[in-house]
């Protein structure tokens, strides 16, 4: 299956290389560079039902940026997904449609297309049921997928985008797909540290250092953000409060054991996504070290791998620069994911 | 050779008119019967109404502003409750505005009981609503049946007024909105003994009482007013339990 794709992702590739053959309208919409995939990054496991194309990703990218997908029609996805911001926000919680306050931090959008399951408590098990989600909820865009469905139904430009990517009118099939279809093509891979790999002398001494405490014995970062994506994907209680009211993956489970456990977020980008932590409640990495460093708040559910580290302040300065040099400027600044 | 073909012809030609017997009286085809279900939707003995006082088990005056569920109609069954007759497994969403469903077209045959459930077995409940075909019960609806942070469809949402404080009017604050959900809440109804006939091209109709006050049995909305399920399970659960008394034959 992951040679199929490889093998769809090579003909896409040139199929896109020119601009060639995009249509009208398709025209103002750059190809997505797909030849800034990391080569080390494992393929990419696409839903039967949604495999790319140009056209799937040029309509997703309208859809994120386009703020009638909201009742009050004044928030679109890219309102709490910045671009610069890897596609987080800036605010503990985002604002929603008629200014209301979301419930959790909003979450970066890099490298989503390989998350196994969404949300930060796991509760939707892929991109295209989670569409629905931020629509429909009260506190961001306060809409409904149904009357959605009919209120862009009367774009002839929404039609038209929607018969040449799916071969159908809009609908909640094609609101779904091609939004997760845009999303899946937010990869972030070429940060200094990935160039640092092929070529040491690009990470500075005190980067150098801050990688050796990550990946050292002393921090044990690299225990829960791990690979490539530094993130294990696991749901994990790191003592960042003393009192969760947000239960975290409990909330799905109903389990006592999954209280105040949170999905283990990638690090990539991590400068550039503050505020930390489900609720946004940690200001920057200096405060998230400080937590690690005193062994996490004590929550009785806290996970055992949380324990007091021994950090100077050389040290935390070190980490931080090596966990600045995550951050991929040309993600960061890549125009095909700007409308 | 010439006459295997004439035969041939003759069949094809023929045989197609014999499939509704209506045009063809001389064909022995049999059309296929409509089963209808027609509710009537009732509080305890009054007729369902929107924005209309009726009393909960403990006293207390309430009305409703929504009222959704859905119908889950498995099949229907032989005398033994075993032997199935027809299986589709068909949904629908109901609220008080919905007099007839049709279930669908089926052969002539004795219809004996009828399965039903409130709410969405535990594998439909996961797939994708936006998949669904406008219309169809499981798409997506407006007002939503479906959660947005987790899978699975609200089996029942039920919302309204009510006077906690018993001073005879509805304050700002005094409402109630009952949602229930999650595979562990679907509940089947003891099976309904319809014991009617599907006739040749006829229509079967079932008539069936939907009782609203069976939904909130022994529920104090004075008090137990709101469940989201995750955030009240236990009243969810409570719901959940009344759900086999919701449907009965009328």
């Amino acid at each position: 299956m992951n040679k199929l794709l490889l093998g769809f992702w090579s003909l896409f590739i040139l199929s896109c290389s020119d601009g060639k053959g995009l249509e009208t309208e398709l025209f103002v919409i750059n190809c997505f560079p797909l030849d800034s995939v990391p080569a080390n990054f494992p393929p990419i496991d696409y839903p039967e039902d949604n495999l790319p194309t140009k056209e799937r990703i040029a309509l997703g990218k309208k859809m994120f940026y386009d703020q009638t997908l909201s009742s009050d029609r004044t928030v679109s996805c890219a309102s709490c997904h910045i671009p610069t911001r890897s596609f987080s926000d800036t605010i503990n919680v985002s604002l929603g449609a008629h200014g209301r306050e979301g419930r959790r931090n909003a979450s970066p959008l890099h490298n989503v297309a390989y998350l196994p399951s969404i949300f930060k408590d796991g509760g939707i098990p892929n991109l295209e049921l989670q569409i629905k989600a931020p629509i429909e909820d009260h506190l961001e865009m306060n809409y409904n997928m149904h009357e959605l469905t009919l209120r862009i139904s009367n774009d002839t430009l929404y039609q038209k985008w929607s018969r040449l990517a799916y071969d159908r009118g809009v609908d909640a099939f094609v609101i779904t797909r091609a939004l997760a279809n845009f999303m899946r093509t937010l990869i972030s891979g070429n940060s200094n540290y990935d160039q640092g790999k092929l070529d040491s002398a690009i990470l500075s001494a005190g980067a150098k250092r801050g990688m050796n405490l990550f990946y050292g014995d002393q921090a044990k970062c690299y225990l829960c953000h791990e690979g490539f994506n530094f993130t294990n994907n696991e749901y994990m209680n790191n003592g960042s409060h003393i009192v969760y009211e947000d239960t975290g993956r409990a909330r799905i489970t109903l389990k006592t054991i999954d209280h105040g456990k949170f999905k283990v977020p990638s690090l990539r980008n991590v400068d550039l996504t503050s505020p930390y932590m489900h609720d946004g409640s940690y200001e920057d990495l200096w405060s998230v070290l400080d937590n690690y460093q005193k062994g996490g708040s004590g929550h009785w559910n806290q996970d055992s791998i949380i324990g007091k580290i021994t950090f100077s302040n050389q040290d935390k300065i070190d980490l931080v620069e090596f966990l600045q040099n995550l951050t991929d400027e040309k993600f960061l600044t890549n125009e095909s994911y700007v409308y | 050779m010439k006459k295997a073909i004439l035969l041939g012809i003759l069949v094809v030609v023929l045989t197609p008119s014999c499939k509704k017997k209506k045009e063809n009286p001389s064909c022995e085809a049999v059309e296929d019967g409509t089963i209808k279900l027609n509710l009537h939707h009732m509080v305890g003995p009054a007729t369902f109404e929107f924005n209309t006082d009726f009393t909960d088990d403990y006293g207390n005056n309430y009305q409703f502003t929504r009222a959704d569920w859905y119908l889950r109609v498995p099949g229907f069954l032989q005398h033994d409750n075993v032997t199935p007759i027809v299986n589709t497994n068909s949904y629908f969403k109901i609220d008080p505005e919905v007099l007839e469903l049709t279930y669908g077209a089926i052969a002539p045959t004795a219809l004996h009981n009828m399965q039903w459930g409130v709410g969405v077995d535990s594998t439909t409940n996961h797939l994708d609503p936006n998949t669904y075909v406008t219309g169809s019960a499981l798409s997506n609806q407006s007002p939503s049946m479906h959660w947005g942070w987790s899978t699975g469809y609200i089996f029942c949402v039920l919302e309204g007024l009510v006077d906690i404080d018993g001073n005879g009017s509805y304050d700002p604050l005094e409402t109630f909105a009952l949602h229930v959900g999650m595979d562990g809440n679907y509940r089947d109804g003891a099976n309904l003994h319809v014991n009617t006939e599907v006739t040749d091209g006829g229509t079967t109709n079932i008539h069936l009482d939907v009782d609203y006050s069976s939904f909130i049995d022994s529920v104090d909305l004075s008090i137990e007013n709101s469940t989201h399920t995750m955030d009240n399970m236990p009243l969810a659960m409570k719901i959940a339990n009344n759900f086999n008394k919701v449907l009965n034959l009328h």
